[in-house]
């Protein structure tokens, strides 16, 4: 049943993270932030309690908000049910996108057998699938809600895997600060963007 | 809790000052003088408090502890760290003292003290790795600090930002990988990948050549006077903590090349740095290339550590801070005086002619950075160019080059700022700017200072060895 359900997630997990290296919807790109803080939730209780499971899908859930809030305020939301065309950017990036779940499942085996021999398979490639969609993301955007969205995709992937390897209360503080205080530099920088735009 | 330990007062207390400042930001008098005076006691305190950590006073004895608990995990600043973080709210001093007279954040008295306690306390955690999310933390907050106002975020903040990001795992991931192989054996694989780790993350971190390309796009756009805040703490106190990593980890330091990759990282950094800034024409970007400059000497000066290289690194952190405030202060300065100087090379053309202390004062800290003999740096430097040339000839024309392409755009700016051209004067139409008598008594001030570090050595720099105390293993010596 766990090993299904954990299945499941890392396959939604993987599609949100996907969805958001693709689609250029704000509202839709907010909404598959958190939808990939859950499955994270579901799958790191694989190696934590549920309590301290809950911690990284609240903090996740509360930066999602953050930025939700603050594209809202500015009227930066574009309406979820709005058609628009698939570009040929989206196309690019959707096959980028599918290159990098392939590298991610054929690669997990081999980085489990050499370094993170205490890491599952399916941890694996749920980490390294959010560090390279974040790596991506990160390289070759420079808006700002999508380079934190980038940054929060490639920190939630090295926090996976670290919570296989490790367990130290003060890192888990510290990570939910740096994830909180990303969520506000993001924020700080979106609404800048939109001041900017205004003038 | 115990509350008479030094984390206490060199972590929580500024963290609690800085707090408060965040109630009086609107009232940027008060808070800039809050922050100076504190951080000035601060300093003071670390300066003076004894190694022992204990004293009399009035025939009682106080007794200090050098380790807090925080979530079952340690905070250990002990006697021998307190120059160090002397050192580091010397800096938050200097550089509030002057924050009131540019148009500066509101919040940087806050941020700058919050900063200092937050890197004072990557030197303080117990399991030190972990300091890696900490600077990621102090990355998120000076980014606040770093973008101008009322302007957008720049690529300059974006490739800061994820720069340092991607360097965090490096370093956490380099401390579990090697844990509890310190007895193993030099050619263990886990040893090789840890200290790739490592050497990737202090990369990332420090911005040596080629990952320093974010660096001139933020000081173009940044204002001088925060930029040399933020990237002369970052760059001193990740020094020390590249120093600390190598002292903690014997497997790191006992492998073989470990300390040649530092002077070749070092090298060509400088080298890059010196050729890059004497192609620059605008002095605003200038800064970033001595930041990347001065992380080279840092690098060579690591690498060259059985060499006197400790030494040199210790000598060289109060002149450099030095000849970044003098540089900052008077670029602000100038630009504040004549807000239509935007930092590029025409908008500076015959600029001696109407600020001649300003435009002396630009030159004369380059010629200090360079290490010109008589100035601060100079006894570093020299020890540096005379260990790399005593150890291989290989850095020595390379270090030549990078200070000859330092010298050119010392020249050119010089050359700039004396040479009037009659048709295209930048400054026709302007009513004729002046400056004030204070701000000359200031760069004259620095400037003397500077010239009395070189002259008298023994007097100024030579307490700062102590900084290299903490380090037993590597400098068993000192």
């Amino acid at each position: 049943m766990g090993e299904t359900l954990r299945t499941i997630a890392l396959v939604i997990l993987l599609l949100s993270a996907a969805i958001n290296l693709v689609r250029r919807q704000w509202g839709l790109n907010v909404i598959a932030l958190a939808l990939q803080y859950v499955c994270i939730f579901l799958i790191i209780q694989e190696v934590r309690s549920p309590l301290l499971a809950a911690i990284k899908l609240i903090v996740g859930l509360m930066a999602g908000l953050v930025l939700y809030l603050t594209l809202l305020s500015s009227g930066m939301i574009e309406s979820l049910l709005k058609q628009r065309r698939v570009t040929s950017g989206e196309i690019f990036r959707g096959t980028i996108a599918l290159l990098l779940i392939l590298i991610s499942y054929l690669l997990a085996p081999e980085i489990q057998r050499d370094v993170f021999t205490q890491s599952s398979q399916l941890l694996l490639i749920a980490s390294l699938g959010l560090i390279l969609f974040g790596l991506f993301q990160m390289g070759t955007i420079t808006e700002p809600l999508y380079l934190v969205i980038g940054l929060l995709t490639f920190l939630s992937g090295f926090e996976l895997l670290y919570a296989s390897l490790e367990f130290s209360r003060v890192l888990e503080v510290l990570f939910a600060a740096v994830n909180l205080s990303l969520a506000l530099v993001g924020s700080y920088f979106i609404v800048k963007d939109s001041e900017g735009s205004a003038e | 809790m115990n509350l008479m330990t030094t984390p206490v007062i060199w972590i929580f207390i500024p963290t609690l000052l800085s707090l408060v400042l965040v109630a009086v930001h609107r009232l940027r008098k008060l808070s800039v003088w809050i922050a100076c005076v504190g951080s000035l006691l601060l300093a003071v305190a670390a300066f003076i408090f004894p190694q022992s950590l204990e004293f009399s006073l009035g025939g009682r004895l106080f007794l200090f502890d050098d380790t807090a608990q925080i979530f079952n995990r340690s905070l250990i600043l002990t006697g021998s760290q307190l120059r160090t973080v002397a050192v580091m709210f010397s800096i938050t001093c200097l550089w509030n003292i002057a924050a009131y007279r540019f148009p500066v954040s509101r919040w940087f008295p806050t941020v700058s003290l919050s900063i200092t306690a937050l890197w004072v306390s990557t030197l303080a955690v117990g399991t030190f790795l972990y300091s890696a999310v900490i600077v990621e933390l102090i990355v998120l907050v000076s980014v606040l600090l770093l973008t101008p106002r009322g302007e957008q975020a720049g690529s300059g903040e974006m490739r800061y930002l994820v720069s340092q990001t991607v360097a965090m795992p490096f370093i956490l991931l380099s401390g579990w990988m090697v844990t509890g192989i310190e007895s193993a054996p030099s050619a263990n694989t886990l040893i090789l990948r840890g200290t790739v780790m490592i050497l990737i993350g202090f990369s990332l971190w420090l911005a040596v050549f080629p990952l320093h390309s974010w660096m001139p796009m933020l000081a173009e756009k940044t204002h001088p006077w925060v930029f040399s805040f933020v990237f002369l703490m970052h760059q001193t106190i990740l020094t020390f903590f590249l120093l600390k990593v190598l002292d903690q980890f014997a497997w790191l330091r006992n492998l073989p090349g470990i300390f040649t990759v530092l002077q070749w990282a070092g090298v060509i950094s400088l080298l890059a740095g010196g050729i890059l800034l004497s192609l620059q024409n605008q002095v605003n970007r200038a800064l970033a290339y001595i930041v990347l400059i001065e992380t080279g000497y840092s690098l060579l000066a690591i690498g060259l550590i059985d060499q006197g290289g400790g030494e040199a690194f210790a000598l060289s952190i109060l002149p450099r801070a030095l000849a970044y405030w003098q540089w900052a202060y008077t670029l602000s300065s100038i630009q504040q005086i004549m807000p239509e100087v935007d930092g590029s090379f025409p908008s500076l053309r015959g600029l001696f002619n109407r600020l001649p202390f300003h435009s002396m004062s630009l030159i004369l800290s380059l010629l200090i950075l360079l290490g010109l003999p008589g100035f601060g740096l100079f006894p570093a430097k020299r020890l540096l160019w005379n260990s790399s040339a005593g150890l291989t000839y290989n850095y020595t024309p390379l270090i030549a080059l990078g200070l000859a392409g330092m010298a050119l755009f010392t020249l050119r700016l010089s050359h700039t700022l004396l040479t009037t051209d009659s048709e295209t004067s930048s400054f026709t139409g302007f009513v004729n700017p002046k400056e004030y008598v204070w701000q000359i008594v200031i760069v004259c001030l620095v400037s003397l200072f500077s010239m009395l570090m070189g002259f008298f050595p023994h007097i100024f720099l030579n307490p700062l060895l102590q900084l290299m105390e903490p380090f037993i293993h590597l400098l068993p010596a000192i």
